[in-house]
């Protein structure tokens, strides 16, 4: 099984919706680029109010929903292997164990947004810190909430894409002949687990005392 | 190795890479912690796009593509922080 499971996956030629779906995950690093670059910025002007920020953010819940996401990248990337190589059943199964990961990881966010609000973090309303710093934290909590609400939108159309996924492949609409639908499901997948490989470091760790 | 395997490896690299991350955190390190952790999160990036993201055996057109993407951010990054990073406070 490993040598045609090498043979099925080595390919010379990218397909034309591989590469559209390229140029699209292209254009969203460019999106996500430009709020990391938006933040980069903002924090060089304010170093010492992004690292006291950052110690307010929730670094159990961040840790455990990169755990969440990071998982979940694998199952999809099982899920579209499986389907290539005719395995259905599999496919279907961790297609839904990542449609439950997903999930998973929206509602610990939904919860820590909930937590952001209780402690007065939302810097357009009452805002929990006061002081010379006060305005730098504001800025820093604008770019936390910016860059995880537009993470979790992308998410949220994620999980729509899977869930089409998952019907079409229980139902037998994608098969091992026809598997490029999933295939493509799992790259924008794996792009929505990068953007938070990288705001998991700038929004939970910059500064833990 | 079959690949079932090797995503399965590379999930628990980027596992523990996230353990790395996490526990740099609370060594004091001053600005060299972001650089360490930020760090971490290109080598994250790059298992999950050569062996998640298939780039490893992709053909040469998307890894052009790929890299397209990356490499504005860099440029955008980079000149600006050629001014950034190189202004002096100027008295009002």
């Amino acid at each position: 099984m490993s040598a045609s499971a090498e043979a099925v996956g080595r390919r010379a030629n990218d397909t034309d919706s591989e590469v559209g779906l390229w140029i699209f995950l292209a254009s969203e690093v460019m999106f996500f680029g430009l709020l990391f670059y938006g933040y980069t910025i903002t924090r060089i002007n304010h170093p010492q109010a992004f690292a006291d920020a950052s110690a307010h953010t929730d670094l159990l819940l961040g840790s455990v929903n990169a755990f969440v996401l990071f998982t979940s990248s694998l199952t999809m990337a099982l899920a579209a292997r499986s389907l290539r190589l005719g395995a259905q059943r599999a496919s279907v199964r961790l297609l839904a164990a990542t449609l439950a990961l997903g999930i998973l990881f929206l509602a610990i966010k939904c919860y820590e947004y909930h937590v952001d609000i209780e402690s007065h973090l939302v810097p357009w309303g009452d805002f929990a810190v006061s002081g010379r710093l006060a305005g730098g934290e504001r800025l820093f909590f604008f770019m936390y909430f910016v860059m995880t609400g537009a993470h979790a939108i992308h998410l949220t159309v994620g999980l729509g894409v899977l869930s089409v996924m998952l019907v079409g492949v229980a139902r037998g609409t994608y098969t091992e002949q026809n598997s490029q639908a999933v295939e493509l499901a799992a790259l924008y997948w794996a792009l929505v687990d990068t953007v938070w490989i990288f705001l998991y470091p700038i929004l939970y760790l910059v500064h833990r005392p | 190795m079959t690949s079932t395997l090797r995503l399965i490896g590379v999930w628990l690299a980027v596992i523990a890479l996230l353990g790395v991350s996490t526990g740099s955190a609370y060594i004091p390190m001053g600005r060299f912690n972001s650089i360490v952790c930020v760090t971490i999160g290109f080598i994250q990036a790059l298992l999950v796009w050569t062996f998640f993201m298939r780039l490893r055996w992709s053909g040469l057109l998307v890894r052009l593509i790929a890299v397209t993407g990356l490499l504005w951010i860099v440029l955008l990054l980079g000149l600006s922080l050629t001014d950034y990073l190189t202004r002096h406070p100027v008295a009002s």
